[in-house]
């Protein structure tokens, strides 16, 4: 199957599902499940259940909302502005004072908290979705293999003991049943590190959820498959980063700034441009007027240089998203072709085998321990494949990440079914 | 003196004519299970014969066939008859893609018609018709086989019998002749196509290129002088046995062995090369096996690597490994005659024969490759054909006897009924259930009811 023309969804766009997670954030910031143990069989049931099970998320949304409630009201309450107003253009008369003034070259500052805030929040909720949603596929990946890896050694225990009934027998030397038993012993200890793994897996994400240590999960390995035909994603302007979304806003509103500045009076202001991070890479814009000149440059020179630097910024985090974006669409569409030529071609390769062994083995052509190894040559290609779904649903998280979009299911991800 | 040479000539023709067309033999023709005679013309005085060597498609037995070379669509080829002091001229066209040529294995003749490819004579290029032509100065059973990449044109079935017979009152005649070339193959279970590269695990072994239970029976009249030509190209040496009869070896390819050096045998070895000649009176009735008493040989495909689970009670494994391959059912335990019984039952790879196969009037035979029947009868079929089982008079069969020494048997009553399992004979018990062994329902013996 080729998968390198397959359409995105061009209905989905960034502020699509932007609103859709702000407003099920809120949902379920309401209704935090509180139930032992857990079954999941869908990848969004399981970012749902993260979201408003674990506290720590929802402290992290308590937190931003709080830090943008406390600049908000610094940048609007605490920014003396010291105005000095010439008349006549000669500075005979000259008045001198201390406001406490709103700084009008800026927007509104009310719809801009409530649009910062609506994107830190997203940016928390996203990123957190991302982490419930890696875990989960590599929990998903780890269990998937344990089973395998179970399934195998039952295979290799039934060998070792038809070697052993053969020994038994006086049928075979114990030099030809030496390897058996070591066979049996190796497999023994792979269990035990897949075991590990698995148990490593649920640790990371049973604290990610939210859950107690020892509470039960277990995730369907159809959260793995549900990757499988997703359709490559292409890209586009509705990729953009939400840190791009951010960046490009910034830019905007210092251009909008210097218009006003220059329209309302021509007052000869200096400008600080600072950026605010929070940890969570939320840009933030503001400034500070300060009407006394510096003396070291003038606003005709400073403005333009800031909005140079900014857009450059810009522009380098653009180029360089796009490369990655590039990269992981190449990666994408070579694991769909890695992962459709075991589904297709090896695995029901690997069953006839099985099936053609067994008909050898019906008319004393070969023997039992015949099967075994076809079988046992079919776990391990199913274990193999169980790795290119598991890389897939990893590229595909990763992508989603790079581009800003939000995990759910992959239905709601880039290049849902 | 010209006019007698005239009419000796003009009566001699006449004979060959009437020979030529079958009218009137001066010997007792060769009966070629599952093969046949080569004909000829009779050209001046001159038997003409033609061989065309080709890929054909050969069909060992019901089930499995082969792409075989060939001598005029068959393997072995047709065989060739003639009578001692006849001139032969031996036509050969190649319809293979590579080149050939034809050796008359054991004649003695001119050197440049001895058919060695590179030595006696040019290869016979594809397309080609090379023409042989000699007189037969000797009596008894020789070959003809490829002289040019033989491990290839051999292994896959380039032979043939070219058979002379004695003047008349050279050699006591027979009732019945016949002719069975033998031969080893190696064809992969499920493939079609024989590998010629093997040089000793070989898998299939023939009679006439055929195995049992694709074989057919030597059909004979008790009582009959029975002759059996035995030919050999192949790798192996084989034991040929013949149960009920004893016979003695009368002629190899190196001529007439003496009757004072001929000894009663009933198993004569034909090795690579050699051809011998046996003779019997066939004074028992019955159906009596022929067979090579190499133990491997009378089977049909067998794996190298089968491990051997002789002895070996699989039931703590077989239901782990039924969960791997849903079908799979314990063998071996008792020895391979599980096979025999369940052959027909499961599904074995792609054209290829079950190892034990055949059924008789007593159940399966549990016999295959070199393997075929002496049918002696006291009146036979028209047509030469298959008279069937034979009828064994009231009180001759050997059966089971009560006074049976065995635990199992001495836990059962004589009366008591049996029930065995119709996959596994050693599952008896004296009331209805299943086989511990594969789940079968067992059934009521005959000897019950």
């Amino acid at each position: 199957m080729n998968y390198s023309n397959q359409p995105l969804d061009s209905s989905r766009s960034v502020m699509g599902v932007f609103s859709r997670l702000v407003m099920m954030s809120l949902v379920l910031f309401l209704c935090a499940d509180v139930a032992f143990g857990r079954d999941f069989d869908r990848l969004e049931s399981i970012v749902q259940f993260g979201l408003s099970h674990n506290p720590e998320i929802r402290s992290r949304l308590l937190q931003n909302d709080h830090q943008l409630m406390e600049w908000t009201l610094a940048n609007q309450l605490e920014n003396p502005t010291l105005v000095g107003r010439f008349s006549g253009g000669s500075a005979q008369k000259i008045e001198v004072g201390i406001e406490q003034s709103f700084d009008i070259s800026r927007p509104d500052p009310l719809p801009l908290m409530d649009h910062y805030r609506d994107v830190s929040r997203w940016s928390i909720l996203r990123l957190h979705s991302l982490k419930i949603a890696q875990a989960s596929v590599d929990f998903a990946a780890a269990s998937a293999i344990l089973d395998a890896r179970r399934e195998l050694s039952n295979m290799i225990h039934t060998a070792a003991d038809l070697a052993k009934a053969q020994l038994d027998a006086g049928n075979i030397s114990r030099l030809d049943y030496l390897p058996y038993l070591i066979a049996e012993y190796t497999a023994r200890t792979q269990i035990r590190d897949d075991e590990r793994r698995v148990g490593f897996q649920t640790s990371e994400l049973r604290t990610i959820l939210g859950m107690e240590a020892g509470e039960p999960i277990t995730i369907s390995s159809s959260i793995l498959t549900s990757f499988n035909d997703a359709s490559v994603p292409t890209a586009g302007v509705s990729d953009l980063n939400v840190e791009e979304v951010i960046n490009r806003s910034q830019i905007e509103g210092m251009i909008k700034s210097s218009e006003l500045r220059r329209r309302v009076g021509g007052t000869p202001m200096a400008g600080i441009f600072y950026e605010h991070d929070d940890g969570d890479r939320l840009g933030l814009a503001g400034s500070v007027s300060l009407p006394i000149h510096s003396g070291r440059v003038s606003v005709d020179q400073y403005q333009p240089l800031t909005v140079a630097i900014s857009g450059l910024a810009g522009e380098t985090i653009r180029l360089s998203q796009s490369n990655q974006r590039t990269l992981l669409i190449q990666s994408i569409r070579t694991l769909q072709d890695q992962l459709a030529t075991y589904r297709d071609h090896i695995l029901p390769i690997h069953r006839e085998l099985i099936d053609e062994t067994m008909k050898h083995v019906n008319y004393m052509l070969k023997g039992p321990y015949s099967i075994i190894d076809a079988a046992q040559k079919l776990v391990e290609a199913r274990i193999e494949l169980i790795g290119y779904q598991h890389a897939l649903a990893r590229a595909y998280l990763e992508y989603d990440e790079l581009t800003g979009r939000g995990v759910c299911d992959p239905a709601l991800m880039t290049g849902g079914k | 003196m010209r006019g007698y040479r005239w009419i000796t000539g003009l009566l001699l023709g006449l004979v060959g004519v009437m020979m030529g067309g079958r009218g009137v033999l001066a010997y007792q023709p060769v009966i070629v299970p599952n093969g046949s005679t080569l004909p000829y013309t009779l050209v001046h005085g001159v038997k003409e014969f033609h061989l065309t060597v080709e890929e054909i498609d050969h069909q060992f037995a019901p089930g499995m066939s082969i792409k075989a070379w060939g001598y005029n669509g068959q393997t072995p080829g047709p065989v060739i008859e003639a009578v001692e002091g006849d001139q032969v001229r031996i036509l050969v066209t190649n319809k293979l893609k590579a080149p050939t040529s034809v050796h008359w294995h054991g004649l003695i003749l001119p050197n440049g018609m001895d058919g060695v490819q590179g030595l006696t004579q040019p290869p016979i290029r594809p397309g080609e018709t090379f023409v042989y032509e000699f007189k037969l100065r000797q009596h008894g059973t020789f070959m003809y086989h490829s002289h040019g990449d033989e491990m290839t044109q051999i292994g896959l079935g380039t032979m043939g019998f070219f058979i002379i017979h004695p003047k008349p009152t050279a050699r006591a005649s027979t009732d019945r002749d016949f002719a069975i070339f033998l031969n080893e193959w190696f064809v992969p279970p499920g493939a079609f196509r024989p590998n010629p590269n093997v040089m000793t695990d070989f898998n299939l072994f023939t009679f006439n290129s055929r195995v049992y239970p694709g074989t057919a029976p030597l059909v004979v009249k008790k009582g009959d002088r029975v002759r059996i030509r035995l030919g050999n190209v192949g790798q192996e040496g084989h034991p040929i046995h013949i149960h009920g009869v004893s016979f003695r070896v009368v002629a190899t390819d190196g001529g007439d062995v003496p009757p004072t050096a001929q000894f009663p045998e009933t198993t004569v070895v034909v090795y690579p090369g050699q051809t011998r000649d046996i003779e019997f009176v066939a004074g028992e009735l019955g159906d009596w096996p022929i067979h090579c008493h190499r133990r491997h040989h009378p089977m049909n495909a067998m794996g190298h690597d089968v491990p051997n689970l002789l002895g070996v009670d699989q039931t703590p494994v077989e239901k782990r490994m039924q969960s791997i391959a849903p079908n799979y059912m314990a063998m071996g335990e008792s020895g391979m005659h599980d096979m025999a019984e369940m052959a027909e039952h499961m599904e074995g790879p792609e054209n290829t024969v079950p190892m034990m196969a055949g059924d008789g009037p007593f159940g399966p035979i549990g016999m295959g490759g070199m393997f075929t029947l002496l049918k002696v009868r006291d009146e036979l079929p028209s047509g030469g054909s298959d008279p069937g089982w034979y009828k064994h008079p009231v009180g001759t069969v050997a059966h089971r006897s009560e006074r049976s020494v065995s635990p199992n048997a001495d836990s059962l009553t004589p009366d008591a009924p049996r029930y065995i399992c119709p996959m596994h004979d050693s599952v008896r018990q004296t009331s209805p259930g299943q086989c511990p062994k594969c789940g079968m329902n067992l059934e009521l013996s005959s000897e019950s009811e």
